[in-house]
């Protein structure tokens, strides 16, 4: 008798296992494809997910075969139209003419190369494995700033808002459990007494003490301060997990549409490694010519404005949003683009002490990358190159855009090898 | 409404619900056996979608394997075609185990579930049951089980040993996978349960002989007793099976391996005779999937819109495009196998004077009993070299070429003609032959004085050599089990040396 089984509700998964042993076994591929990826512009449109295509060179498996340019062969095939037994037809081949030998056959290629569809968490898994946000790590451990109030078991001593009657009451049963069986044995033994003695003042002395001890028994207080409990508190630490993205760019006429370009694919690279830390990613986009202004994502890579650069204002209105919006609680990560150009020296040194004294304490880290050529140091440069340090302010030429995922990396590298290096 | 008026209401409804598959797997079988007189496995009919059928894809179709990346990378790659429309999915898959599992596509017609039920749960079922190779070369009633005893004991080694070093040694298995069939001796049965017995037997003797003083001897080579003293040659007789003799013979391979290198050589002994029939299987199952169907429409389960949309599946089944056509990717074992049945059922009825003298034995024959005893007693290198019949040849046009190494151009052998039938069925049959296929290499020697080194020699056919590149990875992992130097020899059919690799 047949048995019909409809499996279609039951996992699809079945494969999940396996196809993870075989992208560890091609993990190197992956790693080595990510920067063509993020040339090429496929993570661009990042935010919306989707799936990242890696291509991979299909594994060989190995196992003796033939060689299939050797032999005598003899196949078969279907559908003859036109030959009779003995007919010779020419071996098409590229170099003919060769006649004959061995290696007659220029060895074909076979590109046994396939793409592998990685969903996006795995694609960031890749993407991001080696990296690690500095001072994030530490920021977790010691932002102590934020606490959460977490129930912990009950104390005898609190204010009468956090009673807890049940649990005090049950205190409470148990005490006078406890005394009124203490008086009550009392009681018993005063009683034997009293029924074994025949002296009357005697009797008279032991009525007085059964009269009190009955009175004691009945007059066990129903609360008494040992009794009390009070639901008690602690103060638990809870993780910082908002960050908010500062992305102040320099849109001056001598940013050309390649800086801004390259500029947006970093922004958007800091971007996807902030959403993948934090559960909440705020971004803030300050754009300055000779002025600093806030705007909108659309805005802040597309409308062009010309003028000259003054850097300074951007710092401070950023120092003014985050003070007005983004308390403590808040990461606060810097990302500045600018092609280096400025007003003036005095303009330059404005900045470096803005840094300095009141923006850098109070931020996790900024990154300043500087796109130009490197033809000379910019004024800009040269007053950052003094105050930065890898800890929490990291300075970078970029030119091209395959060199934004190494200097990306150089950013934000696991500080071991950074100390080692 | 009589019984029949429901089911053909039922049947001719495109859309199917449980009690059609139901209706139809009864009628179904009632035909397959009492028409065609199939004996099968009972039937477990499993209703999978496209997301689960490329799962089984990549486990061929068993419900559970040991985990390895190949089966991750099979799926990557089917699941790529699949979803960039290269490849569709078969209507269904059906594997050779009792019950007998056939997965079928939640997206098929009433239509196609009928012929795949036909095809699958009739004709495939009832080749497995009955072929000879396959009652010889497998178990279905253990396999199920002993899959899942291998998950399990694969699992566990690599909680054990770490998945990397289990990978190591199922990745040499697997390059040696071709290489571990007993051809000629028929394996033993398995199943679970006696494996885990074996298992337990071993390791109780182990721990019963086990002698702390015994650790400070250096181990002997396990194979040291095999005729040391004496000029004695070992293995006396070559061995083809190298899976097996690395598993017996391996002189360092520590227990765990060489069971693992067991339920790689089960599991490749498990699929050898589906490698070997895939002809007369598919052949066959096309062959019942076009007989009930037919019947169902004498009978008059089925309207003539039915028919229609069966005919047209069935042709596209059976489509064989010619050489020179684009879609040619080479002879279609559906069309093949079902032709030499359809002919050979033709040549039982209306025999010419061609067949009596091709065939006389299956002349005035009852049909039925003589596909049956086909279906039973061949595989597909001798099922063609007996009964392609010359009309066959003819219909499909049938032509060998010499493709010699040597020589610029093919030569055309032989065409369908007098004188080209039984060159063109020699020569179809040989290229459904193993041999053709797997190289033929045997382990020869082994060095017993000196170096334990494992000589392998491979016999040069039709002057095939060797893949180079391939070979040299898969003697890597052939020196890997062995764990000593391996030297591999071509020789032609004089025995001169053509060339050699080596692993030291």
């Amino acid at each position: 008798m047949s048995h019909i089984v409809d499996r279609r509700k039951n996992d699809k998964g079945k494969s999940t296992g396996n196809r993870q042993k075989f992208l560890k076994r091609v993990e190197s591929q992956i790693r080595k494809a990510i920067p063509d990826i993020i040339s090429q512009e496929s993570i661009k449109d990042s935010n919306t997910g989707g799936s990242v295509k890696v291509p991979v060179r299909g594994l060989d498996e190995p196992a003796f075969r033939h060689d299939p340019k050797t032999g005598r062969k003899q196949v078969v095939r279907p559908g003859n139209d036109r030959y009779n037994e003995g007919d010779r037809i020419p071996k098409p081949k590229g170099g003919s003419g060769s006649g004959g030998g061995k290696g007659s056959n220029s060895p074909e290629v076979t590109e046994d190369e396939f793409t592998v569809v990685l969903s996006r968490e795995e694609f960031l898994k890749y993407f991001f494995d080696d990296l690690e946000l500095p001072n994030m790590v530490k920021k977790l451990m010691e932002s102590t700033e934020s606490f959460e109030m977490k129930r912990a078991g009950y104390t005898r001593d609190s204010v009468p808002s956090r009673l807890n009657i049940k649990t005090s009451y049950q205190q409470s049963l148990g005490r006078q459990l406890a005394l009124k069986g203490a008086f009550e044995k009392k009681l018993q033994n005063l009683q034997e007494q009293l029924a074994k003695t025949k002296k009357k003042d005697e009797r008279a002395a032991l009525e007085v003490e059964i009269e009190k001890a009955k009175r004691q028994a009945n007059t066990i207080p129903f609360f008494e301060d040992i009794d009390l409990r009070y639901n008690n508190f602690e103060r638990v630490p809870i993780p910082v997990t908002s960050a908010v993205m500062f992305c102040i760019m320099d849109v001056s006429a001598s940013m050309g549409h390649h800086e801004k370009d390259i500029a947006k694919r970093f922004f958007t690279l800091l971007y996807i490694f902030l959403t993948r830390q934090y559960k909440n990613v705020e971004l803030v986009f300050i754009r300055h010519h000779t002025e600093a202004k806030e705007v909108d994502e659309e805005e802040f890579f597309n409308s062009r404005e010309s003028g000259g650069t003054v850097v300074a204002p951007s710092l401070k209105l950023m120092d003014k949003i985050m003070r007005e919006r983004y308390d403590e609680s808040w990461n606060v990560y810097c990302c500045q683009a600018s092609d280096g150009d400025v007003w003036s020296k005095q303009d330059a040194l404005e900045c470096k002490n803005l840094l300095l004294e009141t923006i850098l304490p109070c931020i996790q880290y900024m990154a300043y990358i500087e796109i130009n050529n490197k033809s000379k140091e910019s004024d800009l440069w040269q007053a950052y190159n003094r105050i930065s340090n890898d800890e929490e302010f990291s300075i970078r030429h970029i030119y091209e855009v395959y060199e934004i995922w190494p200097v990306f990396q150089g950013l934000f590298r696991k500080r071991k090898e950074a100390a080692v290096s | 409404m009589t019984d029949k008026d429901k089911y053909r209401a039922m049947f001719c409804n495109p859309n199917w619900d449980y009690n059609t598959l139901e209706a139809a797997d009864e009628v179904i079988s009632r035909i397959g056996r009492e028409y065609l007189k199939l004996k099968t496995y009972p039937n477990q009919i499993e209703i999978v979608t496209s997301e689960q059928m490329l799962d089984a894809y990549a486990l061929t179709g068993l419900p559970t394997s040991y985990p390895h990346w190949k089966f991750g990378k099979d799926f990557v790659l089917n699941q790529n075609n699949y979803t960039k429309g290269r490849m569709g999915l078969s209507y269904e898959l059906v594997i050779n185990s009792n019950p007998c599992i056939s997965y079928n596509m939640e997206n098929n017609s009433t239509c196609m579930m009928l012929l795949v039920i036909a095809h699958a749960c009739q004709g495939h079922n009832a080749f497995f049951a009955n072929n000879y190779m396959f009652l010889d070369w497998t178990s279905a009633e253990s396999i199920v089980d002993y899959m899942v005893f291998a998950r399990d004991y694969i699992l566990r080694c690599e909680e054990e040993y770490g998945e990397e070093e289990v990978e190591r040694v199922l990745d040499a298995a697997h390059a040696l996978m071709n290489h571990g069939v007993d051809k000629y001796k028929k394996p033993s049965k398995l199943s679970a349960i006696e494996e885990k017995e074996r298992l337990k037997k071993l390791t109780l003797i182990k721990r019963e002989n086990y002698n702390e003083i015994w650790k400070t001897l250096p181990a002997a080579p396990v194979i040291l007793d095999a005729g040391i003293g004496e000029e004695q040659r070992f293995p006396k007789e070559p061995e083809e099976n190298i899976l097996y003799f690395i598993e017996k013979y391996a002189p360092a391979l520590p227990q765990w391996k060489r069971e693992i290198i067991r339920i790689v050589r089960k599991v490749s002994q498990y699929f050898y005779p589906q490698g070997a029939t895939k002809v007369m299987n598919e052949g066959f199952a096309t062959f019942t999937h076009y007989h009930i169907i037919n019947k169902m429409f004498e009978e008059g389960y089925v309207n003539d819109g039915f028919m229609l949309e069966f005919l047209k599946s069935h042709s596209g089944v059976l489509y064989q495009p010619e050489y020179n056509s684009k879609y040619y990717s080479g002879l279609n074992p559906y069309t093949l196998g079902f032709n030499i049945f359809m002919d050979i059922k033709r040549i039982c009825l209306n025999p010419t004077a061609e067949d009596k003298q091709w065939f006389p034995d299956l002349i005035g024959k009852n049909w039925l009993e003589q596909v049956h005893y086909i279906m039973e007693n061949f595989r597909d290198d001798s099922f063609i070299l007996q009964y392609l019949s010359p009309k066959v040849i003819r219909d499909m046009k049938l032509f060998t070429i010499v493709d010699n190494e040597h020589e610029t151009e093919y030569e055309i052998g032989a065409i369908h003609n007098e004188r080209g039938y039984r060159k063109v069925r020699e020569q179809l049959s040989s290229q459904y032959d193993r041999a053709s296929m797997v190289p033929n290499i045997q382990v020869t020697k082994v060095d017993l004085h000196q170096t334990s080194k494992l000589y392998l020699t491979h016999a040069i056919q039709k002057e095939r050599r060797l893949d180079a590149e391939s070979a040299k990875a898969t003697l890597e992992h052939i020196r890997y089990l062995w764990g000593f130097p391996v030297e591999l020899h071509s020789k032609n059919k004089l025995g001169i040396n053509e060339s050699s690799f080596e692993m030291k």
